[in-house]
């Protein structure tokens, strides 16, 4: 299963059965709004809290998942998950509402492509037959913790961006109907003192551009073998510059087939300034456009790279800089390739 | 950063900066001062507005009407605020509608807003100054110290 | 960058002294006439005090009002000389209670006392108006001059 260092490739090819993504107003209002299993009109979806509307998407996305699969709740061996909030409470009650065994996880962004990596990895070695994979993020409950509340007037530097109201899920299994698992590299921390918590694209783009090359190396293959290479949320400034860093590499990939998730999800008229972010931005973009695409045969082979800032508001203020992730999947139709 | 603490990040660090600043989208400074100037600018006018209309139909002068202006701004800032406004004049204004008194107004009523959740004492209480808090403590102490330089001056300079 | 400096800076030039031209304040000036003696009270310190402090030029309008104890001014002081309104005002002031040594003087560029004397000058002009009445506007008028906030 492992090659080389942080490279794992899944032999018994573990399978994504069924998705689901639940996005809200913002997102209804975006570029991919069919691609949404649910959508909802208001952030606060009759909830108290925006903490608790967070884990109403959670769940809700678990079972659409489970509702779109032919298998019951009760085959659901672990539900592995994370979000962005304090001690990742949103998930934990959420998963306290499945009642299933649970792992929590925190990579910030990461967390989508952790979560489905350790998922395939768990299911490959035979450590369960089906696995629950999601994130969450709530655009008002990351505000309040990362940055001000909903309603202050600050002005943003055009390099922010935007949380997604959302979650996305996606139930892994050992057998069945549905896009493959193939392989998943771990990202490595990277560090580049970058400190400017408006600026997370540009932070985190080393460590992509790092997973990016981990992986192609230790599978030894060419960025050909994949028609189509997805980052999380790098925005504007981030993609641009890992492809940059990319092409000084020497790994030539074409602008078209490096994308990124949170350019995808929402119109350029949207206020967003550099694009999407937040554990559900690649999620959602992923488990629902992405794979989408996937299945009614535009691509065969697409490798997800979610990156992660794991700052904390308190490390911002104590002038630490931003350590950065990136967890790269590889995701196969199955179908042979012409 | 400041020179004295990139010197301790690795070369590396100190290259991808480089290599990241070239393609980092920066603020629009001088369309933003145009923007701040203007919006800024018809706030104070709306409290100019306020203010005459408070002399000319109230008991007001000069002097004492600049407290009722001030309370109504407040206000509106209280509603623009609540259904969610003020934040998108924010982000077109930056400075402009956060230096005049409706964007301390903001800054209290959004925290207020922000963590009713976590219930009226801990919660609102605790939160409400949360962003203002910063202004309060630093406009009092820069205050005594103009006034303990003034006092000095005044007193013991011999003028 | 150096050119896009100069621009901002000459804009900024025009911007804050375009409008220091004022062509039509002399009209605006004369719109009080300079009189104001009534049956009852004399007024005619206030008119003095009108014709004398009229001879500034950074003045567009003017009212007073008097009583055989009291004389309140007010003054409307033209936009662009508004920056140096202290020092007008202590001029103003000074010149006025030299040359009236008998009587209290008020003086206010305060637009409120200006609005509630401009009232007081009407009603003067009325034909059932008394000293009583007189005294108790004048009074009230200085009360409002001394609130603070």
């Amino acid at each position: 299963m492992l090659i080389g260092h942080q490279t794992w490739v899944f032999d018994n090819k573990p399978v994504i059965l069924a998705t689901g993504t639940v996005g809200g107003p913002f997102e209804a209002n975006g570029m991919i709004p069919n691609d949404f299993d649910l959508l909802h009109d208001n952030i606060w979806l009759k909830q108290a809290s925006f903490e608790k509307a967070q884990q109403a998407l959670m769940e809700e996305a678990c079972q659409i998942a489970i509702k779109k699969s032919n298998i019951e709740k009760e085959q659901v061996q672990f539900f592995i998950g994370g979000d962005l909030i304090n001690q990742i409470t949103p998930t934990s009650f959420a998963a306290n509402t499945l009642g299933t065994p649970y792992f929590g996880l925190f990579s910030a962004c990461a967390t989508s492509m952790e979560s489905l990596a350790l998922s395939a990895a768990i299911i490959n070695a035979g450590g369960a037959n089906h696995i629950l994979s999601g994130v969450s993020s709530h655009n008002a409950s990351a505000e309040r913790q990362f940055r001000y509340p909903t309603e202050y007037g600050g002005q943003k530097p055009p390099t922010a961006q935007w949380t997604v109201t959302g979650a996305g899920c996606a139930l892994v299994g050992k057998e069945g109907e549905g896009p493959v698992i193939t392989s998943a590299t771990i990202g490595k921390i990277v560090d580049m003192g970058m400190t400017d918590p408006f600026n997370m694209g540009g932070a985190m783009a080393p460590a992509a551009v790092e997973t990016i090359e981990a992986h192609l190396k230790e599978r030894n293959i060419d960025h050909t073998y994949y028609d189509l290479i997805i980052t999380g949320d790098l925005a504007q400034i981030g993609r641009e510059v890992s492809l940059d860093l990319l092409h000084k590499h020497g790994i030539d990939i074409p602008e078209e087939k490096y994308v990124d998730c949170g350019l995808t999800i929402y119109r350029e008229d949207q206020a967003v300034l550099a694009g999407a972010s937040g554990p559900a931005c690649s999620a959602v973009v992923t488990y629902g456009h992405f794979l989408n695409r996937l299945k009614q045969g535009e691509f065969d082979r697409i490798l997800v790279v979610a990156t992660g800032a794991l700052h904390s508001p308190l490390s911002i203020y104590q002038k630490d800089p931003i350590p950065c992730i990136a967890h790269a999947v590889s995701i196969e139709s199955g179908r042979d390739r012409k | 950063m400041t020179d004295k603490k990139k010197k301790k990040l690795p070369p590396d660090a100190l290259k991808y900066q480089a290599f990241q600043q070239q393609r980092e989208v920066k603020r629009p400074l001088l369309k933003n001062c145009l923007k701040a100037f203007l919006v800024g600018g018809f706030i104070c006018l709306i409290g100019q507005l306020i203010s005459t209309f408070y002399i000319y139909y109230f008991n007001f002068t000069e002097q004492t009407a600049g407290n009722p202006t001030t309370a109504t701004l407040i206000f509106l800032t209280m509603l623009l605020t609540g259904f969610g406004v003020y934040d998108r004049i924010g982000q077109f204004a930056g400075a402009g509608s956060a230096v005049p008194v409706t964007g301390f107004g903001n800054a209290v009523i959004s925290a207020a807003i922000e963590h009713k959740t976590e219930g009226f004492i801990l919660g609102v209480g605790g939160n409400i100054f949360k962003i203002a808090g910063p202004v309060i403590v630093y406009g009092v102490f820069s205050a005594f110290i103009v006034a303990l330089i003034k006092t000095i001056i005044l007193e013991w300079g011999g003028f | 960058m150096n050119r896009k400096k100069a621009i901002i800076t000459v804009s900024l030039f025009f911007l804050l002294f375009g409008c220091g031209t004022d062509s039509n304040t002399d009209q605006n000036k004369q719109d009080t006439p300079i009189t104001g003696s009534n049956k009852l009270i004399d007024q005619q310190p206030s008119a003095d005090a009108k014709e004398m402090i009229n001879k500034h030029e950074e003045i567009s309008a003017i009212k007073a009002v008097n009583n055989s104890e009291t004389i309140v001014v007010a003054v409307k002081v033209n936009h662009s000389e508004r920056f140096t309104l202290k020092s007008l005002r202590k001029k103003m002031e000074k010149e006025l209670k030299d040359s009236f040594p008998k009587l209290d003087v008020e003086f206010s560029t305060d637009l409120k006392i200006f609005l509630e004397l401009e009232k007081l000058e009407e009603e003067i002009q009325a034909d059932h108006f008394t000293e009583d009445k007189l005294d108790k506007g004048l009074k009230e008028i200085i009360k409002l001059s001394k609130e603070q906030t």
